[in-house]
């Protein structure tokens, strides 16, 4: 008879409990312990960071962190809309809401957290909702679908996420929040001043200092709400995003030790009051701290993962010691980071950047020396936040002065030490990154994959994206010989397969030679299409907005409505004028369409006439009268030939030797048809070959 | 709120986007054949000129965009956030067929 | 001296992507020059040529620079990429180093004889002309917007608008398309 595994037991499968998960399978626990997973939600983990990617994307899918097959192959037992109600923590057993009871060795408690709801009468309301997972979402979606106004309460980052998630959907939103400022915890008030001009300017309306009292029937929307300053905000729907509460119910009955204001308390090794029963992350509370970055709660699911091991093998044990919780972001598209004490501190040295013009303020707290740094604040522009980031985690002597640090900039990700944390979600440093490269990894997909770097919060994606280029280049390889991300060829070898294989269809060309989506798709880009539409012309030479071919699908912008797009949306015509040369019976054509359609005219440098201004529905009407009048088409809208100008040459001119103006004509019709990979021009000169050295 | 019918299905020709007036506002109507209908606004967040229905269509990461005519920002066809811009949305409007007609769902 | 007051080399020809400059003897051809933001002089692929073998060199020329170049590749940036540069190009279009040559010319001849007016087609297709329709349902546009022209010069210009990277007052414009080049007008049009 086998002897049965020990049973190591999670509950929650969040971000941190996923993270959990992966220790433990990165360090064999999976073959010792017979590992369950309790989720609560209907669906395995995904990336709550990110959760505004729903509203981009629609779909759940960018957000999934993983499987319920990973979970199967890793060997593990994944429980969805599983609630766990109680532990008995002296028989080490685990009840769920449907009765079922499970035993257990080990149990590791990442139970997350809950988004605080202000107790305001009326905020059990119809619409009133809450941004934590993929179910608030689509809540939040279909209110939407509904609503003209919006109201976030809470101008934290979370709050600002989902009024970020709220404007995205369309709706017009406000930001309610109590505190005088946006961002009270991170930021101190001139940098929460200068973040509520620049939303504002988004067109986000901030109020600030506001308490809600109340949440009644709105005259013009669905709801009121009534302030403390006897104001009041009418609205269609509401999102509390006001912090969060850790999750701590289950331990709280189950009689583990909880904080005063909320949090399982934990030791240096995660473990709570009970033998055997750990907890990490948000709901976790560490020397009287919750920690609410993901950061963190990873550093606590490798801390309790190792400490199991230890256990049961020759390893050491880690120890948590506290996490730094140094922010960078993106909020409604301004950069915002903070770093250390990013609101000060007594006796603290400062310098300070503010500039009006651009929106940038920094703010960088020095210690009483004023040598080292102690903490930042970033608004409009955090390049530099690795760079500091580095400096306030390593506590290094600044080199020169702190103003001279202000004004640095952007470190180039080059000079970044081999050693330094590049992605501290999973505390992959830039020598990772440059030896999984250098082992063969070059696509950011498959860095993510194997360092897991920026697969985070993925705040670090763009410098490990330089990474991977930088050290590419080192290497003298050559990191992206395809068009774009659907081929692998460059246009060259594109333009041979076509010759070669006679392909002259954009399906045909993705299906044999390209990368089509995952789902099937030929679609292609702005990139590949229009490069297929010139080589397929080049070598057919058939009619470009042809339906049937397909063709007409791929043009770009000008050759796809035959003329030039103008900033307000319309067109310019330009016919063709070979060689310059024009009777007047024409000019007077053109002048008469020009004004008759009241376009604007002017002189090309290629020796035509550009007619501004036109419709796209006037572009047909406009063009039967050119071509009525023995006009044709100049190509302008394309990579073709445009113009072979000429000078007059000896018809005219005393001293030209040849009839310029003739053969300009002639090539100009030679070549007028061919579409080629840039637009090309020609010239004609027919003075003498001294005359033109004359000018050296 | 309510469904507006506002043309034919055969006025939209596969792989292109045409433009539409839905309750006094212009909706670009992209007609993807088997993968379906979508509309956004057609007025372009980043110029405030209406002309997204004109732009080509793309696949960029899985996701269906349309390119916009200017400046060549992409748009997501599902839900109108711009790629490179998350700040710049041209809102989505709902759209189905009935019997032969297209309907999109005008929210004002 | 008739010379001084001739302004030579009046059409740029050595600024072009192809240049003809007129000889005693015939004409010089120059290849892969460029003019507006980033300069180039062409350079002088042959001289002294008849106005066959000039339509011989520049069929095969092109074509070459169609089959090889990168997109969007301007012929100046493909000479300088060009392994060998202009004694390569010299020695596959006057030498027929890969052997070509005739295939290059039949192509050029294919895209000749097939050339037709894009407008002149797409009028005779009503088919075609349905895509310029702005709306599908013109009948329910609102009213028009007086306010997006001004007359300026007696002309007409777009309003200004906050249009992206072309938030430019139309004074500026002015100024900037007077200063300008006229030989980059083209490029605005672009």
């Amino acid at each position: 008879m086998a002897v049965s595994k020990p049973k190591l037991m999670v509950v929650g499968n969040g971000m941190v409990g996923h993270h959990f998960i992966e220790q433990v399978c990165s360090l064999g626990l999976n073959k010792i312990f017979d590992v369950h997973v309790f989720g609560e939600e209907p669906r395995p983990a995904y990336d709550r960071v990110q959760l505004s990617k729903y509203f981009e994307t629609g779909s759940a899918d960018p957000l999934m962190l993983t499987s319920a097959q990973d979970y199967q192959d890793w060997g593990i037992t994944l429980h969805l809309n599983t609630l766990i109600t109680a532990i008995d923590t002296a028989n080490k057993t685990l009840t769920s809401a449907k009765g079922q009871r499970y035993v257990y060795e080990q149990l590791v408690l990442a139970t997350g957290s809950f988004p605080f709801v202000p107790p305001i009468n009326g905020n059990e309301r119809d619409q009133c909702l809450v941004y934590r997972t993929i179910e608030d979402l689509q809540a939040i979606q279909a209110a939407a679908a509904n609503s003209k106004v919006g109201v976030v309460v809470g101008g934290g980052l979370l709050g600002l996420e989902a009024a970020n998630a709220m404007k995205q959907l369309g709706v017009k939103t406000h930001v309610v929040e109590f505190a005088p400022q946006l961002m009270p915890v991170q930021l101190n008030d001139k940098a929460g001043e200068l973040l509520c001009s620049k939303i504002e300017q988004l067109g986000v309306s901030v109020h600030t200092s506001k308490a809600t009292t109340a949440i009644i029937d709105g005259e013009a929307a669905l709801h009121r709400m009534t302030f403390n300053d006897e104001s009041f905000l009418e609205t269609d729907m509401i999102v509390f995003s006001a912090g969060i509460r850790p999750q701590d119910q289950l331990a709280r009955v189950s009689n583990i030790n909880i904080g005063e204001r909320g949090g399982i308390e934990i030791d240096n090794w995660c473990l709570t009051s009970a033998p055997d029963v750990y907890a990490i992350g948000e709901c976790a509370l560490w020397q009287q701290k919750i920690f609410g970055l993901v950061a963190p709660g990873y550093q606590m699911a490798r801390v309790a993962a190792s400490h199991i091991a230890s256990s049961v093998s020759d390893t050491k044990a880690q120890t948590f010691t506290g996490a730094d919780m140094s922010t960078k972001l993106k909020l409604l598209g301004v950069d915002v980071a903070a770093i250390g004490a990013s609101r000060g501190f007594d006796n603290a040295q400062f310098v300070e950047l503010s500039d009006n013009q651009t929106g940038i303020y920094k703010k960088l707290w020095l210690d009483e020396s004023g040598t080292l740094l102690k903490g930042a604040v970033l608004i409009g522009d955090n390049s530099d936040y690795s760079r500091l980031l580095d400096l306030y985690l390593s506590q290094d002597e600044i080199a020169g002065t702190a103003v001279e640090l202000l004004l640095a900039g952007a470190e180039d990700e080059a000079d970044l030490k081999d050693t330094s944390i590049v992605c501290s979600c999973h505390q992959v440093t830039k020598g990772d990154i440059v030896d999984a490269v250098k082992a063969g990894s070059h696509k950011m997909a498959e860095i993510k994959s194997c360092t897991r770097a920026a697969s985070g919060c993925g705040g670090c994606a763009p410098v490990v994206q330089k990474i991977i280029d930088q050290t590419l280049q080192a290497a003298g390889l050559d990191f992206n010989a395809g068009i774009c991300a659907h081929f692998e060829h460059d246009r060259q070898a594109l333009y041979h397969l076509c010759q070669v294989e006679g392909i002259n269809d954009f399906d045909s060309l993705m299906r044999q030679h390209g990368k089509p989506s995952a789902s099937g798709h030929t679609y292609g880009c702005d990139i590949c299409k229009p490069a297929a539409a010139s080589i397929f012309a080049s070598l057919q030479n058939q009619y470009v907005l042809n339906q049937d071919s397909g063709h007409v699908q791929l043009q770009d912008t000008n050759d796809a409505y035959l003329g030039n797009i103008q900033k307000d949306g319309t067109y310019s015509v330009v016919p063709r004028v070979a060689g310059g040369e024009i009777t007047p019976a024409k000019l007077i054509a053109m002048g008469q369409i020009a004004q008759d359609y009241d376009l604007y005219t002017k002189i090309t440098g290629g020796q035509r006439i550009d007619m501004f201004g036109a419709t796209l529905s006037q572009l047909p009407e406009i063009w039967k009268k050119l071509i009525d009048a023995g006009f044709e088409t100049g190509h302008a809208y394309g990579k073709s030939l445009r113009t072979v100008k000429s000078c007059v040459g000896s018809t005219w001119c005393r001293y030209g030797v040849q009839d310029a103006v003739g053969f300009a004509i002639d090539l100009e019709n030679r070549y007028k048809g061919l579409r080629s990979p840039h637009k090309l021009k020609f010239a004609v000169s027919g003075c003498t070959r001294r005359m033109c050295r004359s000018t050296k | 709120m309510s469904w507006i019918n506002v043309c034919e299905e055969t006025s939209l020709p596969i792989g292109t986007g045409v433009a539409a007036w839905v309750s006094g506002k212009a909706v670009a109507i992209f007609n993807l054949g088997k993968d379906g209908l979508y509309a956004i606004d057609n007025v372009d967040p980043a110029t405030g000129v209406g002309l997204l229905a004109r732009g080509l269509i793309c696949e960029m990461d899985g996701e269906l965009c349309v390119a916009s005519p200017l400046y060549k920002q992409h748009y997501r066809l599902t839900t109108g956030v711009c790629i490179e811009d998350t700040s710049l949305v041209a809102s989505p409007f709902d759209i189905k067929t009935e019997q032969g007609h297209v309907l999109v769902f005008a929210k004002a | 001296m008739p010379y001084r007051d001739v302004p030579a080399e009046c059409a740029e020809a050595q600024s072009k992507d192809i240049g003809i400059i007129a000889t005693d003897k015939g004409w010089n051809l120059y290849v892969a020059g460029n003019g507006g933001m980033r300069p180039r002089h062409g350079d002088l692929f042959a001289t002294d040529l008849s106005i066959e073998t000039l339509y011989k060199y520049i069929d095969r020329i092109l074509m070459f620079y169609v089959k090889t170049a990168d997109k969007l590749q301007r012929t100046s940036t493909w000479m300088e990429s060009l392994d060998g540069g202009l004694a390569y190009l010299k020695s596959v279009v006057i030498d027929d180093a890969l052997g070509i040559n005739s295939t290059l010319e039949q192509q050029m001849d294919l895209i000749a004889a097939t050339y037709q007016c894009e407008w002149k087609t797409s009028l005779e297709k009503p088919e075609f002309l349905a895509r310029f329709n702005e709306f599908v349902n013109p009948n329910e546009a609102p009213g028009t917007d007086n306010n997006a022209y001004q007359r300026v010069r007696e002309q007409r210009f777009p309003n200004i608008k906050d249009v992206g990277a072309g938030t430019i007052a139309i004074k500026d414009i002015t100024e900037q398309q007077t200063t300008e080049q006229q030989t980059t007008a083209d490029e605005v049009v672009a």
